[in-house]
């Protein structure tokens, strides 16, 4: 079963489009980087999916339920983290934590250890019983995140989770989010304008320009795509597809989808018994520069 | 159902405790504490001398307890004015705080129905201004009861009407601030509305058509202090009397605060349904 699916989703503002024509299906377990510049539509996605705004036609259904139509229920195993929230300022991150659980459907006894769960996880013990209106930008990140991840959602919505962080705190943040996906198979979107970011968590990552999606690719992690530059221009009908699938030529420098089960010393043999002289081989950097391409 | 019972209650409980321990409810609080002082000061200072003055603004004192009714009068009126104050406090960034400062974003996602949000926010912004009626209230209470030592039965029907009039002043202006995405425009806008539109809308009429506007909230509410002393500041129908209000207009007044309360926050209600955060 598919985790949320867009279908056809527009929001318009007078005769301004923020997002137009918008489909995306997310697969459980998958981890989905919305990657654009400002303005590029990816926020109103995620704020229509949470229930924020609502969308002038088409639809966001999360585990099949209507987010419209019935928000309670479709948000029920949804974590979201939409912008940098605000938290009500006489409050301390143990009562919003509590409150969150409550709502999210915790009985009593398991409260606490939910809010004991995450503020170990998000080394929050220090700050938990500080009134919000005193936190840093990085503490109500955190606070944020862990109201995100809640009473365990199945579904995480992270619209720029890193915005704002020091360099450490970004690091931290990733781990966070990448572990989350590996070891408790959770499925996240993520919005970034950070290529980095999506290339180093994203399954697959889709690039939005004006309100439109632009591209939709694995990331080349998955991909396992190679540049290689030969010393003279290839001739790539010599290559065998079975081993090296060409995926673009560019002068001497072809960039390549290797076979899952060969490594990089088995695909510099191969091209030294086909008399291929090579110069240098690298991983590629293919969203950085289809992104490039495609956002001007 | 149940559900929605249990989900208001900790939404009720979540919204008083950021209410209670905000500075605008201690801020609150002085000020209905140095009121109180004032009156104080006045009553003890001055009550004997009360049916004087109320003989020479032409009230003709008729009936028993005539001196504690004007005393109370004077409390009352003050009393009627705490809740608009409260509820600018209170009331005005109850639903344009949300946007402006961006609570929406962690709100709104929860698993909550907006209504519930609204109704436990609405519920904790009446309790809160509730409180300070009663302290209020209290020290009135204590001053009687030291000065003429019992309670006439008004200050029972003055306290329950205060009490409408909570519902009724809080639901304007969480209409108000349902409207504005920006705390400044609506505290202004409900002081304008309260103090300036309101009233003027009384003055206008009155000279116009010599009636009250007794449907007016403003008019209503002034049921709060004449179930003491029926008299009114009107420009064109000032009846000065010693003699309380009647059941029937007690009645008519607290309807339609009630039914200020009811529209408002019915309004309220579909806006915020429809309230989105850009």
């Amino acid at each position: 079963m598919k985790e949320l699916v867009a279908d056809r989703l527009s929001k318009r503002y007078g005769n301004f489009y923020a997002i137009e024509d918008f489909n995306l299906e997310v697969e459980k377990g998958q981890v989905v980087a919305l990657l654009g510049p400002n303005g590029a539509g990816k926020s109103t996605f995620l704020k229509i999916s949470t229930n924020i705004i609502h969308a002038s036609s088409g639809s966001v259904k999360i585990s099949g339920i209507n987010v419209e139509d019935d928000p309670m229920k479709a948000l029920e195993k949804v974590g979201p983290l939409v912008e940098l929230p605000e938290f009500y300022p006489y409050l301390n991150g143990t009562e919003v934590l509590n409150f969150v659980c409550k709502v999210k459907g915790a009985v009593p006894e398991k409260i606490k250890d939910e809010t004991r769960r995450l503020s170990e996880m998000l080394r929050m013990n220090d700050f938990m019983n500080k009134k919000c209106g005193y936190y840093s930008r990085g503490m109500k990140q955190r606070l944020a995140l862990a109201c995100a991840m809640a009473m365990d959602p199945e579904l995480l919505i992270l619209d720029e989770p890193t915005f704002g962080l020091d360099p450490r705190g970004m690091r931290e943040f990733v781990e966070i989010i990448k572990d989350i996906n590996e070891k408790e198979g959770k499925t996240i979107i993520l919005s970034t304008h950070l290529i980095s970011e999506a290339r180093e968590i994203a399954h697959n990552v889709i690039i939005l320009n004006h309100g439109r999606k632009m591209l939709e690719m694995k990331n080349e992690r998955e991909m396992n795509l190679l540049n290689i530059t030969f010393e003279t221009k290839l001739d790539v009908s010599r290559l065998d597809p079975e081993i090296l699938n060409v995926i673009d030529l560019n002068g001497e420098t072809v960039t390549i989808q290797r076979n899952d089960n060969l490594t990089n010393e088995d695909i510099i043999e191969y091209l030294q018994k086909n008399n291929m002289r090579i110069k240098w081989i690298e991983p590629t950097n293919q969203i950085e520069r289809k992104y490039l391409e495609l956002v001007e | 159902m149940f559900k929605r019972v249990s989900l208001l209650k900790d939404t009720y409980i979540y919204y008083f405790k950021n209410y209670y321990r905000s500075k605008s409810f201690y801020l609150m609080f002085l000020i209905s504490i140095l009121v109180s002082i004032l009156l104080i000061y006045l009553s003890f200072r001055y009550q004997s001398r009360l049916a004087n003055f109320a003989s020479r603004a032409g009230v003709k004192l008729i009936g028993p307890n005539s001196t504690e009714k004007i005393l109370a009068y004077l409390w009352a009126l003050i009393l009627s004015t705490l809740p608009v104050f409260a509820s600018v406090f209170f009331g005005s960034p109850a639903i344009s705080s949300e946007i402006e400062s961006k609570t929406a974003f962690h709100i709104f996602t929860l698993p909550i129905p907006r209504s519930v949000l609204l109704i436990g926010k609405y519920l904790a912004a009446v309790t809160a201004t509730t409180l300070i009626v009663i302290s209020f209230t209290i020290i009135e209470m204590i001053v009687f009861q030291y000065i003429y030592g019992y309670l006439i039965i008004q200050f029972l029907y003055s306290f329950l009407l205060t009490l409408v009039f909570v519902f009724a002043i809080s639901g304007v202006t969480f209409l108000i601030s349902s409207i504005f995405n920006k705390n400044t425009y609506a505290y202004i806008s409900v002081l304008l509305i309260y103090l300036l539109i309101f009233n003027a809308g009384t003055i206008i009429i009155e000279l116009l058509y010599k009636t009250t506007p007794y449907y007016l909230l403003n008019e209503a509410e002034t049921a709060v202090y004449r179930v003491f002393l029926n008299f009114s500041f009107g420009i064109t129908t000032a009846v000065p009397s010693s003699i309380s209000m009647s059941t029937h207009e007690m009645i008519a007044n607290a309807l339609i605060m009630g039914l200020y309360a009811i529209i408002s926050f019915g309004i309220t209600l579909i806006l915020f349904e429809r309230k989105e955060v850009k």
